[in-house]
């Protein structure tokens, strides 16, 4: 299937939402998924059996990827288990929204470590493996919020943005041994994370977006799947909108 | 239309880049408070040369203390009755290979690059609102749209200047106050001869010009955002790099 059988990849934040939807994309595609998650372990447990009835092979592992020692110790469980590993999606992210002016400093703090240095720490954890294979493919999710700024999301904006930075750099560093960086960023989704925007900035939206709707989660993992197959090897260090048609940069 | 007259705060004064700006402003009639962190030797030296107290003030400030960021805006304020411009020049590089960067590597040139900025920007808008103008300008660097190899720190730090100034850009939009990075392409700079030796080849060679840039190159552009006549500029990334990448 695609050359991607017994390839083995960790999702973080995979227990819902987008990256529920890319770990569902991957064991389709037959690899062995960590479904990584920090606290809903029902909700985790539930995409792995999710996994398994479809016939699929995935775990789940709780870490919070904002700590050195547990990404560590997640990679070193994956190693353990499956001996190998060659895809990362650094999905994992939260957003804590308010206006500049009114933005705690732990807001400021909590999502640059949530949505950034969670990047930088489950990167540098699997690089030893995927260099002993001579192989691998790194996707981190960022946002439009990033590449177009949004209003309240100065502090997820510069996560994201920071996220397409980073795997830029990463992308340079790690071409020569065979590992290829790209970055998905996906504009208004259809998960819990616009749940609970306002509703002008919802009218806003729907109206600006060329589609007249937001995505949906299965309009994402596709395009996050095919950027951590084999077939993805000379993109790199590449930003791939799904909007809608919404920037068009 | 022009930048005469008004006052602008510089972080980083005393850097490449910061200096061409302190002094350019200067020339163009502005009046500048600018911080820098250590040496206060060039400092002198340009409070000496540029200009006379009446219109240039260098004061000794981290970007990582927010009081200080606020008493500079303070500085400007009391001293003038009025502040129109920020510039961000500041600037800390700490350089690793990604496998071996430490977590505190990472942490401080996050610090200082884009919590400085978010720092000095809070302490800037509020005389900004009152006077519902304001021409904010955040240098970031080509590293967030192009990589840099040991630099996944500062590309992130970078990349984050980025997505801030345009999420601020969309938010005081309504009082006329206008955000926008410019982005340096490959700069030549005073420690370069720490580098690798292929690089100056290396650069000059994928470069359509045919050469680096001189950091008083990047000021145009800066100066151009600044002006009073840029307010339908806003939320913008200008690069500055010879044309070495035309996306």
């Amino acid at each position: 299937m695609r050359g991607m059988q017994d390839h083995v990849a960790i999702v973080t934040g995979a227990s819902r939402g987008i990256g529920r939807a890319i770990a569902l994309e991957l064991a389709s595609w037959g690899v062995k998924v960590v479904v990584n998650y920090q606290s809903s372990a029902a909700k985790a447990e539930a995409v792995v059996a999710e996994i398994q009835a479809a016939g699929g092979v995935a775990m789940a592992i709780q870490a919070d990827v904002t700590d050195q020692q547990a990404v560590e110790t997640m990679v070193t469980q994956t190693l353990a288990e499956w001996g190998t590993i060659q895809i990362l999606i650094n999905n994992a992210g939260i957003t804590r929204d308010n206006l500049f002016q009114r933005l705690k400093d732990e807001e400021w703090d909590d999502v640059i470590k949530a949505d950034l240095t969670s990047a930088f720490l489950c990167t540098q954890a699997v690089l030893p493996a995927m260099r002993a294979n001579s192989y691998g493919r790194i996707v981190s999710i960022a946002s439009l919020a990033g590449l177009a700024g949004n209003v309240g999301q100065t502090n997820y904006a510069a996560a994201k943005m920071g996220l397409v930075g980073f795997s830029k750099a990463v992308a340079r560093e790690v071409t020569s041994d065979g590992i290829v960086v790209n970055v998905v960023a996906p504009g208004y989704i259809d998960t819990d994370f616009i749940d609970h925007i306002p509703q002008w900035l919802r009218t806003w939206a729907l109206d600006v977006i060329p589609l007249k709707r937001f995505g949906k989660v299965e309009e994402v993992a596709p395009a996050v799947a095919f950027l951590a197959s084999p077939a993805a090897s000379y993109i790199i260090g590449h930003v791939l909108t799904i909007d809608g048609g919404w920037v068009m940069p | 239309m022009s930048i005469n007259d008004q006052v602008a705060i510089v972080t980083g004064g005393t850097g490449a880049v910061g200096r061409e700006v302190v002094s350019g402003l200067i020339q163009r009639g502005a009046r500048v408070v600018f911080c820098y962190r250590q040496r206060d030797d060039l400092a002198e030296e340009m409070c000496d040369t540029i200009a006379d107290e009446q219109r240039l003030i260098a004061i000794k400030a981290d970007v990582r203390d927010a009081e200080a960021m606020n008493s500079l805006v303070e500085v400007a304020v009391r001293r003038w009755e009025r502040l129109d411009m920020l510039i961000t020049a500041h600037s800390a590089v700490n350089n690793a290979p990604v496998a071996d960067m430490t977590l505190e590597q990472w942490n401080d040139v996050m610090d200082v690059m884009l919590r400085g900025v978010t720092r000095i920007t809070r302490a800037v808008l509020r005389p900004m609102q009152k006077a519902r103008y304001g021409r904010i300008i955040t240098i970031t660097g080509y590293q967030p749209l192009a990589g840099g190899l040991t630099q996944a720190n500062y590309a992130a730090a970078l990349g984050g200047i980025i997505g801030f100034s345009k999420s601020l850009a969309r938010e005081v939009a309504p009082w006329g106050i206008t955000v926008n990075s410019v982005a340096p392409g490959l700069i030549s700079r005073p420690h370069m001869s720490s580098f690798d030796p292929s690089y100056i080849p290396w650069a000059t060679n994928i470069v359509p010009l045919k050469r680096l840039g001189a950091p008083a190159e990047i000021t145009p552009a800066i100066f151009m955002l600044a002006n009073p006549e840029a307010g339908y500029i806003t939320g913008q990334v200008l690069p500055v790099d010879g044309g070495w990448r035309m996306v």
